[in-house]
């Protein structure tokens, strides 16, 4: 069993023993010989679904910057162009779900900057303030206001748009959304389905199954 | 030759009516899949509202016929919508399945009183 | 003016997100959503009084101009029912945080505020709507918060209840959406004022076709028979404060959604004898159904059902003084509704559960909030002075003044359905407010009474007897409410004031 643990001890997580080596009791074939031995993502990883795989675990550590940075050319690109805050913030989550998959839900938990909750409302009061902005100014809701720099270095000519905040907004709040579901869907159902099983376990072969609450 | 084919016209039909069938089914999850069906379907036939669904959509700096945005803009928000409410049906009947170990939708509450009301006396 | 028809959908969002923010900080959570909601109260009713002499205001979201862009339109007909409802969700929140106080529920406070402001401004927008893909959204934003409130303290019931209820209305919306695609297809425009203008031109058949379509969509929504199955099966099973406020929002603002398409959009007398035989059906079906329940909460959602009956019944008149009675009658209904909720929440507390086979003598054990059912019961029933009679009194009268056979039918089931309404809550009376009271309850009463509980129950009892008083007021002010209803009515039967203030002058020909 001692093969299955990271080869360099230390920080690195590795699981509690006996946890993972019932496998190997039962005769079957060690689960996780192609388990990377280094440390690709920030929490001991225990993946969602099946064994640890070190292309999955790869390929999340390198992607995900890639995915973010996209994700915010498309949100900035969207004014009149494909894209936008939904597209990029569906894109931007992906990053955290692909991290979810390969990393199971501590890392997801790691890997979010804030709760879902608050990244919702944070996207609301950006859009609704957004919205609202121009009524002080006594115009009608929604009204955007847009600036175009001409000469800037480096980038030539830029547009802002008051649009882009509501955007942001709408990044934000797609962000949030899908973590939520993530955590409830995916990451919460996880840790109940360990719950119930480890509570079979324990209640042994006496317990009926008609006992369920 | 832009107008949308007679095809699409049979796919929105078919999707309704398997939507709708799925619907009536007791298991929650093909309710659920009934439920995301009729999404298509209704998607669908928002699209199929613009007559010129095969010309190029709304970009700028081309010139010459568009495709009608507006369609495509509602299709959009009626996805997310429907994507959103899917994904809370599916939280639910996971609670469901959770709660009973099944996916089936019981009888209705009055059906059953209903029903216990015509069973002969002397079996109670 | 543009402040004036955002602040109703824009203020409630920004709350939900301050309260969401706020989740570790409870009182400061309570305080931001009842400010909110309290704005809103201001707004509206400031709306209401620019448009109460008829005017029609509008504002063009992003300055886009009307056929293009989305409009937000307040005529005296919907800032009426935005008042009304602001008011409702305002008691019910504070019953709400009543409860809460006293420790009496097991709803998530920190979840519960955002999810209700939500709610708000999904209800907001849809009185607010001035095109048809706007009104689908303030729906779904509606229903989206529904679903998620009708689950708030979940128990085993609850998810099968909200199960059944999300599909439901899942259904009605991907018709509505499938409504919507037609009319596009037909008309090429979701803008309400223009379609109306636009579908005048459209066949008769294809436009009785979207008429039914568009009557089936609100009609699941507003449980009407055949329509109606999901609604006793879901709404009981709620909590008090949502099914409080579910009884008397969300079918109403179906109800709106029906008077606003069945008049604007679609020929006036094409589907009137359709709704003059469903309104006979609900009213009938309802009340029969509620005489044999045995649960307060199921007997009310069924008188829920009949009585959205007697509204169709007014629309079905195509006349101005039905539609008139229907606008009084909707006033009427939201609050005596939501208070018979309410008390029904208070009786909860008292028995522990809701079945009038193991209640008796309510009466002695709390008289005054036997006092605030009485009320309500009794304007429910239609019995003078109270709104109830003065809603039903304009409805019969308007009836009379149409006249027809189907009409006279439709009289005659409405008078009957008022005497059984009668029956129906008599029935409650007896079984649960007379005799010597149940042991348990008294137990409950002094446990309540010693408790830490007290503080609360006291403001739970207070905000029922407030919406007491509204109800009183609303009979009380009869005279003008039935003035603006009259306003109101014209201006839906005419449509030309809707028409020309959202396109300009001349558009409606």
């Amino acid at each position: 069993m001692s093969g299955d643990e990271p080869a360099r001890a230390g920080p690195s997580p590795g699981r509690a023993a006996g946890e993972w080596g019932r496998a190997d009791r039962s005769g079957a074939p060690p689960e996780n010989w192609e388990a990377p031995r280094e440390r690709w993502l920030s929490t001991a990883v225990r993946p969602a679904f099946g064994p640890r795989s070190v292309l999955l675990e790869v390929a999340a550590r390198l992607l995900t910057p890639a995915i973010l940075v996209f994700s915010v050319f498309l949100l900035v690109s969207g004014h009149d162009r494909p894209g936008g805050g939904f597209a990029g913030g569906l894109v931007a989550s992906m990053a955290y779900v692909l991290r979810y998959i390969a990393g199971g839900r501590r890392e997801l938990a790691a890997g979010i900057p804030m709760r879902p909750n608050g990244l919702l409302a944070l996207g609301m009061l950006l859009v609704c303030g957004t919205a609202a902005a121009p009524l002080l100014a006594g115009h009608p809701m929604l009204e955007v206001y847009s600036y175009t720099a001409h000469h800037l270095p480096l980038f030539g000519e830029v547009k802002f748009a008051s649009y882009l905040l509501f955007e942001s907004g709408v990044f934000l709040i797609v962000v949030g959304l899908v973590l939520s579901v993530v955590a409830a869907l995916g990451a919460r159902m996880e840790a109940e389905e360990e719950e119930i099983r480890g509570r079979r376990r324990s209640g042994g072969a006496g317990a009926a199954k008609g006992e369920r609450p | 030759m832009n107008a949308p084919g007679l095809v699409l016209i049979f796919a929105v039909a078919v999707l309704y009516s398997t939507g709708f069938y799925l619907l009536l089914q007791r298991s929650l999850m093909r309710v659920v899949f009934g439920i995301v069906i009729l999404g298509h379907a209704a998607n669908l036939s928002l699209m199929l509202t613009d007559h010129a669904i095969t010309l190029p959509p709304l970009l700028t700096g081309k010139d010459g016929p568009i495709s009608d945005p507006l369609p495509q803009a509602m299709a959009l928000t009626a996805i997310v919508i429907t994507f959103g409410v899917t994904t809370f049906l599916l939280a639910l009947a996971y609670r469901v399945w959770l709660g009973d170990d099944n996916d089936e939708v019981p009888a209705d509450l009055e059906d059953r009183r209903i029903g216990r009301l015509s069973e002969p006396e002397d079996s109670s | 003016m543009n402040t004036l028809l955002a602040v109703p959908v824009l203020v409630p969002l920004l709350g939900a997100a301050a309260s969401l923010l706020m989740r570790r900080a409870p009182r400061l959570q309570q305080g931001v959503a009842v400010a909110a909601l309290t704005a809103v109260v201001v707004d509206t009713v400031l709306l209401l009084r620019v448009t109460a002499d008829g005017s029609v205001i509008t504002s063009q979201a992003g300055a886009w101009e009307a056929p293009l862009g989305v409009t937000v339109v307040a005529d005296p007909l919907s800032s009426l029912m935005l008042a009304v409802s602001a008011v409702v969700l305002l008691v019910v929140q504070l019953f709400a945080i009543g409860q809460d106080i006293a420790g009496l529920s097991r709803a998530m406070p920190q979840v519960f505020h955002p999810i209700y402001l939500v709610l708000t401004a999904g209800v907001c927008l849809c009185f607010l709507a001035g095109d048809l893909f706007n009104l689908f959204v303030g729906f779904e934003i509606m229903l989206t918060a529904s679903y998620a409130l009708i689950t708030q303290a979940p128990t085993r019931a609850r998810v099968r209840a909200s199960m059944i209820y999300t599909v439901v209305s899942l259904t009605s919306s991907i018709l509505f959406l499938t409504g919507i695609a037609l009319i596009y297809g037909l008309t090429g425009t979701v803008n309400l004022a223009d379609i109306a203008v636009k579908l005048g031109g459209a066949p008769e058949e294809l436009r009785m076709v979207l008429a039914l379509l568009f009557l089936v969509v609100f009609g699941i929504k507003a449980a009407l028979v055949p329509m109606h199955f999901w609604l006793p099966d879901s709404y009981p099973v709620a909590i008090t404060r949502i099914s409080a406020i579910f009884a008397a929002l969300l079918t109403k603002v179906a109800v709106y959604a029906i008077i606003r398409s069945q008049t604007l959009l679609f020929g006036r007398d094409d589907i009137s004898a359709v709704l003059l035989c469903v309104a006979i059906a609900t009213m009938l079906v309802g009340i029969f159904g509620a005489l044999v329940q045995d649960d307060i909460n199921r007997l009310m959602s069924f008188a829920l059902v009949s009585h959205i009956g007697f509204m169709i019944f007014g629309l079905g008149l195509n006349s101005v003084a039905g539609l008139a009675a229907v606008v009084v009658y909707l006033v009427h209904h939201i609050v005596v509704q939501a208070n018979l909720f309410l008390v029904n929440g208070l009786i909860r507390q008292y028995a522990g559960h809701s079945s009038l086979r193991a209640m008796r003598g309510l009466n002695t054990v709390s008289p005054v909030m036997s006092f605030y059912f009485f009320i309500p019961a009794m304007s429910l029933a239609g019995l003078p002075p109270l709104s109830g009679f003065v809603a039903k009194a304009a409805l019969f009268q308007a009836g009379v003044g149409v006249g027809g056979w189907l009409v006279y039918t439709a009289l005659a089931a409405g008078v009957a359905t008022s005497l059984l309404t009668v029956m129906a809550v008599f029935r409650i009376w007896v079984r649960g407010f007379w005799g010597t009271p149940m042991p348990d309850m008294v137990e409950a009463r002094e446990r309540l009474k010693r408790g830490s509980h007290l503080a609360g129950l006291r403001f739970m009892a207070a905000m029922t007897g407030v919406m007491v008083a509204i109800g009183l007021v609303v009979a009380g002010a009869a005279g003008p409410l039935s003035e603006i209803a009259f306003i109101a009515g014209h201006d839906l039967m005419n449509g030309t004031a809707y028409i020309e203030a959202v396109l300009g002058e001349g558009a409606a020909r």
